[in-house]
């Protein structure tokens, strides 16, 4: 045994073996590391999206968005849908940005006619055409109404 | 010092010995670059398909009735620091309606859209279906990113 001990045949070999492991396994760990984190990250917003939901509706001239989640949602954008315009022989799709409006956990926000596009433009639904409406959060959350012009 | 260089014994272990080790270190060198360049390839790459979030927020298919061919899709990247703890932006590869393979012009085969969507961004992208859109069916839209998501809405062209 004490001949063992005192042989030191080897020992390079093996201090240079678990060196080289040891450095493996901080890479493998590392990147174990960052897809877990990607993954619950995935899991958060997935569960932000379940949370953050909302509905719109036509109240007088308005387009009134209500969330009613068990959070509050960002507005991102409006895409205003005529399926009778004559700007073109097809309908006409009009994009406005909503300016990541917050809008709290049970409370509403109306979106008033004439609304100011991308393009800088105003747009007003002509009277008669029924356009679609469709509002889209930060999370990609999407909810469509038809809103009837008087 | 000449007899010392005429001396040749133990030559062939000295040898060896610097030749084992320039060779472990290649190796080793080539080893470790290969894992780091796998770890960073992986983070940029297919592990980042599990972040990539997009919703196609408009479809809007263009011309006249009986020559619609174009369609013009409106995404949004969704995939922002506020939503994820990190920006993570992507690169539509190739789209598809009802399986088949929408091209990037009119007049070309090009299926390849190769199109990057910064993260939060709005971004429209005009595709060209040459069977045509009817009025009245509906249409399985798929976008297909180069990590591998896949992105479909359903829409029925008015």
């Amino acid at each position: 045994m004490k001949s063992l001990i005192k042989n030191r045949k080897g020992t390079a070999e093996v201090i240079g073996t678990m060196l080289f492991i040891i450095i493996l396994l901080f890479f493998f760990t590392n990147v174990y590391m960052w897809h877990d984190t990607a993954t619950k990250e995935a899991n958060q917003f997935f569960l932000k999206k379940i949370n953050s939901t909302f509905k719109i509706n036509q109240t007088n001239e308005a387009i009134v968005v209500t969330a009613n989640g068990g959070s509050g949602i960002t507005l991102s954008g409006l895409w205003v849908i005529d399926n009778n315009s004559t700007v073109n022989t097809s309908n006409q799709h009009y994009y406005a940005d909503l300016g990541n409006v917050q809008v709290a956990a049970g409370e509403s926000f109306n979106i008033n006619f004439p609304i100011t596009l991308q393009d800088g433009n105003k747009y007003d639904p002509p009277s008669g055409h029924n356009v679609t409406c469709t509002v889209i959060n930060t999370l990609g959350i999407a909810e469509s109404t038809i809103f009837q012009p008087s | 010092m000449r007899k010392l260089y005429r001396n040749k014994k133990g030559l062939s272990t000295v040898i060896s010995t610097i030749l084992m080790i320039v060779v472990v270190m290649v190796g080793m060198t080539i080893l470790f670059t290969y894992v780091a360049v796998y770890a960073q390839n992986y983070q940029t790459g297919t592990g980042s398909s599990i972040l990539e979030s997009m919703t196609i927020e408009d479809v809007w298919i263009q011309g006249t009735p009986g020559a619609q061919n174009m369609v013009q899709l409106t995404v949004y990247n969704t995939g922002t620091a506020t939503n994820l703890g990190t920006n993570v932006d992507l690169t539509v590869a190739a789209i598809y309606v009802n399986d088949t393979a929408l091209t990037t012009n009119s007049s070309s085969n090009n299926i390849n859209f190769n199109e990057l969507i910064g993260a939060g961004d709005h971004v429209p992208i005009n595709c060209y279906y040459s069977a045509g859109f009817q009025i009245g069916h509906t249409y399985d839209f798929k976008i297909v990113t180069m990590r591998g998501s896949n992105f479909e809405v359903q829409y029925t062209d008015p």
